[in-house]
């Protein structure tokens, strides 16, 4: 599903200078990860992807849908599966009930969010939590809840913000593992600043730097810019996002 | 989430017991002691219980709108924010609405059987009432953390509800802006518009305060919005009140007259008084003879009602009372000043002659406890309420007459309050 942005202006409150002044992006209809260091707007963009924040001005695009006619917002919300930095538990359920919530919220009914949250969990290996409170959770587990309940209604557009961030090695190739299986969303944008997430698993790379794309193509073009010629993708990530970082006016 | 499980995890549920069990108790100390017998009076007595569901419902929409906020729920549903909202909130209304049909089935009792019923203007009122306090819990919850946003919504309702009532600092008005006291009339007055209309008022301002936390998507102009809508709702309403005094009660109208030919007298009743007519009219002639025996020229018209007909005696009675003590008490009530002084910083207030006139009244009427009050009244006004009981009945009025007017000043004692210049021995 076609994902852009046009001529979008963001910022944090009025007197603020603006995170995007006019970014007009294409998405590629692929699986994708967005790039950048810390401060880039990485997140404010997946939340102006997900229509969670309200641009300035300019709008986001989902398929046909667009976040600046008020009659496309439900059905663009429907749509996409945002999974947000930080994954706060909403008091008093447990990991199948604020699965299932979230699938209400995105407009199911109670009987089939209720079915859909289980098939969530097993997707994100969380079956055996399902009856634990979700505020008493390790941070793998809370990510993975962040992801069950993103994906519960199957959405055409998953986001994922930072998804491994905060997670010791064993969780972060554990979750990484739980992404590779998942079958859901025909465009997945994943933003991240380490490059050691890029993997097989991306075909094609944004990179985002104070608020402007320094690059968006194919995983392969990205790599191209790298001058070492080191078989390891981790590697050549790095030299490729240093130099596409140089490159920037 | 399950209705079982959203009930469970409402910060409402837990609070719907202390809620019901306040509710009753004030009701069974203060509510259920009120006037019996008109609507009005049960009514307004049992919308007091606001203070009570208003709490929860201010507290209950706070901590659900914390819960939505904090996890940002909002901002992903696809659903209708209001809906979400309404779902969320399903159990702090229900215990809300419970807490106020709890109050008004209570002194409903006072009031089962009279002309009329619920006086539904001033439940309309009562609703919007809760419907704008729960806003203004969505506005503290959507728009502050967590915890900052209960402790304020805590704060800021315990003000409104009870020290903007109880502490001297506020002016007495500032109570009827919450929509929890709209007095206890007796069965001559109604709740004063501009009090209805003042809380009325105030309670859009907050609950479209919570409108603007809730439907706005920048929470600074939700923000700005709401704090907008919150002065000019507050403000407006404090204009309209503040001619008002304590008691926000005006005279009621429309009421019904039939002339006693025999007596030449013209009796004015409520539809609530009528079934006691047949006790009540013999026993006001009597009294109006009594008084006007006694040379006090009191109007032919004696009216229930406190405003008409224009020129008429206003005779405060109450439903299913004893007719004879009713009349009586109200003959005392209107013969008496309707106005005393607050206080009279260096100067003497008349009390001697104010006891002894009101002994006299209770005497002359006979009222219910007249000897006992004969006895509790100071030396000076018993030795002068004893001499001009002796007098003439004509004479007993005319010192009466020369000694009302002082009763409502700051004055010493007269000399007249001793009766011996209306002797006849004096005369002679």
């Amino acid at each position: 599903m076609k994902l852009s942005t046009e001529e979008i202006i963001y910022s944090y409150g009025w007197f603020s200078s603006p995170v995007f002044d006019g970014l007009s992006l294409d998405i590629p209809n692929e699986c994708t990860v967005l790039l950048g260091p810390n401060g880039a707007g990485k997140s404010t963009l997946m939340s102006l992807l997900a229509s969670a924040a309200p641009p300035r001005r300019g709008r986001v695009r989902v398929g046909s849908w667009r976040s600046d006619r008020r009659r496309d917002l439900a059905p663009l919300r429907r749509a996409v599966g945002w999974m947000p930095q930080d994954i706060v538990p909403v008091t008093g359920l447990t990991v199948r009930e604020q699965v299932a919530y979230h699938g209400w919220l995105k407009g199911m009914s109670r009987a089939e969010a209720w079915q859909a949250s289980f098939e969530a969990l097993r997707q994100t290996n969380l079956v055996d939590l399902a009856d634990r409170s979700s505020g008493k959770l390790s941070g793998g587990q809370t990510r993975r809840v962040g992801l069950a309940q993103t994906i519960v209604h199957r959405p055409s557009v998953l986001l994922l913000d930072e998804p491994t961030a905060g997670l010791d090695p064993a969780q972060r190739s554990s979750f990484r593992g739980v992404l590779s299986s998942l079958s859901v969303g025909d465009t997945v944008l994943v933003s991240t600043h380490q490059t050691s997430d890029l993997s097989d698993l991306f075909d094609s790379v944004v990179v985002l730097s104070e608020g402007r794309s320094r690059f968006t193509g194919s995983a392969e073009a990205f790599l191209a810019h790298a001058t070492d010629s080191s078989e390891s993708v981790e590697r050549r990530a790095e030299a490729a996002y240093t130099a596409v970082l140089k490159e920037a006016p | 989430m399950t209705t079982k499980k959203r009930w469970l995890t409402s910060l409402s549920l837990w609070l719907a017991v202390p809620m019901v069990v306040l509710i009753v108790s004030v009701n069974l100390e203060d509510g259920l002691s009120s006037t019996r017998g008109y609507w009005m009076t049960a009514t307004t007595k049992a919308s007091e219980a606001v203070v009570f569901t208003g709490m929860v419902a201010a507290l209950g929409a706070t901590w659900e709108a914390s819960r939505l906020r904090r996890a940002d729920l909002l901002a992903i549903t696809a659903r209708s924010r209001l809906l979400v909202v309404a779902e969320a909130l399903a159990p702090t209304v229900v215990v809300a609405l419970l807490g106020t049909l709890v109050s008004y089935a209570m002194l409903a009792t006072l009031a089962l059987g009279a002309p009329g019923g619920p006086a539904w203007h001033v439940i309309g009122v009562n609703l919007a009432a809760l419907a704008g306090i729960t806003g203004w819990g969505l506005f503290l919850g959507f728009l502050l953390p967590p915890a900052l946003s209960l402790t304020i919504c805590l704060a800021g309702t315990y003000i409104w509800y009870f020290v903007t009532a109880a502490h001297y600092q506020f002016p007495l008005w500032a109570r009827f802006l919450s929509g929890g006291f709209l007095g206890d009339p007796g069965v001559w007055g109604v709740p004063d518009p501009r009090a209805l209309l003042a809380a009325l008022v105030s309670a859009s301002g907050l609950l479209v305060a919570g409108l603007c936390a809730l439907l706005l998507r920048d929470r600074g102009h939700a923000l700005v919005a709401g704090v907008l809508m919150v002065l000019l709702a507050v403000g407006s309403g404090c204009l309209i009140v503040r001619p008002l005094d304590y008691h926000p009660v005006v005279a009621r109208t429309g009421i019904a007259c039939d002339r006693i030919i025999e007596d030449e007298i013209t009796v004015c009743l409520w539809p609530e008084l009528e079934p006691d007519r047949e006790a009540l009219v013999p026993e006001i002639v009597r009294q109006h003879q009594a008084f006007t025996a006694r040379g006090i020229d009191l109007p032919s018209t004696v009216s229930a009602a406190q405003e008409e007909p224009e020129g008429s005696l206003w005779l405060p009675m109450f439903p299913r009372a004893d007719a004879r003590s009713t009349v009586a008490a109200g003959f005392v009530h209107v013969l008496m000043p309707q106005e005393l002084p607050e206080s009279c910083p260096n100067e003497k207030f008349p009390q001697h002659t104010m006891d002894a006139v009101l002994a006299w009244l209770r005497t002359t009427a006979e009222t219910e406890g007249h000897e006992e009050y004969r006895a509790s009244i100071s030396a000076r006004s018993a030795r002068a309420l004893d001499a001009v009981l002796e007098l003439p009945p004509e004479a007993q009025g005319e010192w009466y007459a020369i000694n009302r007017p002082v009763l409502g000043t700051c004055s010493p004692d007269p000399d007249t309050l001793d009766p011996r210049h209306l002797a006849p021995e004096a005369d002679s």
